[in-house]
């Protein structure tokens, strides 16, 4: 969507509103090719004055695995929904597949699965994809494979209203990957899934992004995100507070060390790695480097004198950054 | 366009509702017919004259008169129905947003709907008339009346009256559903104009300072569509009914203006309104 005084997305999609004037921000073309998905400024209000979605940019990049982490109500949704078209941003632009968002061109080259799996409850699995393939303009055939592809077959001909929630989310995969999609975008896949629901979506979720698609998925399970996920992109209250890889956002690599007499260790690792790389934690030491530096450490102190009783590598949890990020009360 | 077209009918041959209606609608005619022939066949005294008359509109002679009567308000009703549970029910399951994210633009899509909904009407008009024809040659074998049909271009007059009126209204219906995007209240609201709104509205308005305001009761949809089924005459002509209220030419454009504008109220709202 391209708005007034916005940059466009791409060369040639500019609507009858952008200028055109070139812009610095506007994204070159090889960056484009690059980037699945851009977003700058996205914004989204409601009537009553809620600001669902506050100045989002965001970029997913081509063949990652891209987690969308935000608690219930951040404005997931919101932005995947103005992703693929169904709403309008009220301001900033967005560049999907390289196109505006809803435009037929980028839609054909997106799978989605957006909230749960909505289909027609009187059809079976089988003929809803019918529908699904004929709406997208593939040909049937592709039915089949996208069935056997999440273990829907021999479900097949029964009535979407007589599956499990695990199997309707199933068939909005199926439905995603119709097309053949490079992106996926995927909205709390795993919602309303038992365990072992979850963790079969998670893998197919991961083997999809081994492979030739770029995926966008939105949880709200930190867990989920860090095992299936390369990059990461926080929301919090309609804006995107943080987006970067996993690691990046657990934060650097540190060593916790319990030692005595502890003055003279902290002395001596403050020598070692300088004054500012240590801090105290938990009546312990914690020393920001790299693990790969804990045998010689642990032979200095002892060497020195210094006891060490417990020398482990530290990293903050993915849970702990989220609810720093967010705000939000851990355990709440 | 035409997989966006195969979509659609798809989902409207296999809907259950549909297959109910349509069902209902043939067991109508049967109604009609058997119930007819029973009460013409063995009339009460007071009425031998008349039920004589009467059933002569139960042979092939008598088909387009006898069946059109049932087209307004009973078929109108239920294609209105049908209109409000095919659109207001995409929103009610979310498969609306399925739709769209498949890639058809929005207008394609309710091109699709437009085009499906016009070959189901014909077809349910067609099996109308068809079961219609069917139990007339029944009754007129059963009695064994000789078999005469309308003349050709009164049926065809009146297949068409009949497609131009349950279309209308299925578009009343499916617009009522873009307008609430759920069923139950475009099919509450849309029900409750038909049947009470519009006739209400029509008499006060015929009747306020002596019908100086009759021409606005002369654009009212379920008026004209009335005046349309009228326009095909009747078998037993009531002295005292009201003439019809605009003439067949008026009601097919007055009709086929409201088709259009339902068509643009749809196209509008879906267009531009955010689907959550």
């Amino acid at each position: 969507m391209i708005l007034p005084g916005s940059p466009p997305p791409e060369g040639g999609q500019r609507s009858a509103c952008a200028t055109t004037t070139p812009d610095p921000a506007v994204p070159s073309v090889g960056r484009m090719e690059e980037l699945l998905i851009e977003t700058k400024g996205l914004t989204k209000r409601y009537g009553s004055g809620v600001v669902a979605v506050d100045s989002v940019d965001m970029t997913v990049r081509r063949g990652e695995v891209y987690g969308f982490l935000g608690p219930n109500g951040a404005g997931k949704t919101t932005t995947l929904r103005m992703l693929v078209g169904l709403i309008r941003p009220d301001s900033g632009w967005a560049s999907v597949a390289g196109n505006e968002p809803g435009k037929p061109a980028g839609l054909a080259r997106i799978g989605s699965l957006i909230e749960q799996a909505s289909f027609y409850p009187y059809l079976s699995g089988r003929n809803n994809l019918k529908v699904v393939a004929d709406y997208a303009g593939v040909a049937h055939e592709r039915v089949d494979a996208v069935l056997d592809e999440v273990d829907l077959l021999d479900a097949a001909n029964r009535r979407f209203s007589t599956y499990s929630t695990g199997m309707k989310q199933r068939l909005g995969v199926a439905a995603a990957l119709m097309k053949k999609p490079e992106l996926l975008i995927l909205d709390e896949p795993t919602n309303g899934l038992d365990p072992q629901g979850m963790a079969e979506m998670r893998m197919l979720i991961r083997r999809l992004g081994q492979g030739e698609h770029t995926v966008l998925v939105s949880s709200h399970l930190l867990g989920e995100v860090e095992q299936i996920c390369d990059r990461v992109g926080v929301i919090s209250h309609g804006r995107l507070v943080r987006e970067s890889t996993v690691r990046e956002l657990r934060g650097s690599a540190a060593l916790l060390v319990r030692a005595r007499p502890s003055d003279v260790a902290r002395q001596m690792l403050a020598e070692m790695f300088g004054p500012e790389a240590v801090g105290q934690v938990d009546g312990a030491l914690r020393v920001s480097t790299d693990l790969e530096h804990s045998a010689e450490l642990n032979a200095r102190l002892a060497k020195a004198g210094v006891a060490v009783s417990e020398l482990r590598p530290i990293q903050k949890s993915l849970e702990e950054v989220f609810f720093q990020l967010t705000g939000e009360e851990q355990g709440s | 366009m035409i997989g966006s077209i195969k979509a659609e009918w798809r989902k409207l041959a296999h809907r259950p509702a549909n297959m109910i209606a349509v069902g209902g609608l043939l067991a109508v005619v049967v109604l009609i017919y058997s119930v007819g022939y029973i009460e013409y066949t063995w009339p009460v005294a007071s009425q031998a004259a008349r039920a004589a008359l009467l059933k002569q509109g139960l042979y092939p002679g008598g088909l387009v008169k006898n069946l059109i009567d049932g087209v307004m308000p009973l078929g109108a009703a239920m294609t209105l129905v049908l209109g409000a549970l095919a659109t207001g029910g995409e929103y009610g399951w979310g498969t609306l947003k399925t739709v769209l994210t498949q890639g058809p633009g929005r207008i394609q899509t309710l091109v699709a709907k437009l085009v499906v909904a016009a070959l189901g009407v014909a077809l349910v008009t067609a099996l109308f008339y068809s079961a219609g024809a069917i139990a007339s040659m029944i009754v007129a074998g059963i009695d064994g009346h000789a078999i005469a049909w309308p003349a050709t271009i009164d049926v065809a007059k009146a297949l068409g009256a009949t497609w131009l009126i349950l279309y209308c209204f299925g578009l009343l219906g499916m617009a009522l559903g873009f307008v609430f995007r759920q069923s139950a209240a475009a099919v509450g609201i849309g029900l409750v104009y038909l049947v009470v709104v519009e006739t209400i509205l029509s008499r006060f308005i015929i009747g306020f300072r002596g019908g100086d305001y009759r021409w606005i009761a002369k654009g009212l949809s379920g008026a004209n569509a009335t005046a349309l089924v009228q326009s095909f005459g009747q078998i037993i002509v009531d002295p005292r009914a009201a003439a019809p209220l605009v003439g067949g030419t008026h009601a097919v454009v007055t009709l086929g203006a409201y088709a259009v504008a339902l068509a643009l109220v749809s196209a509008t709202l879906l267009r531009w309104r955010d689907v959550h």
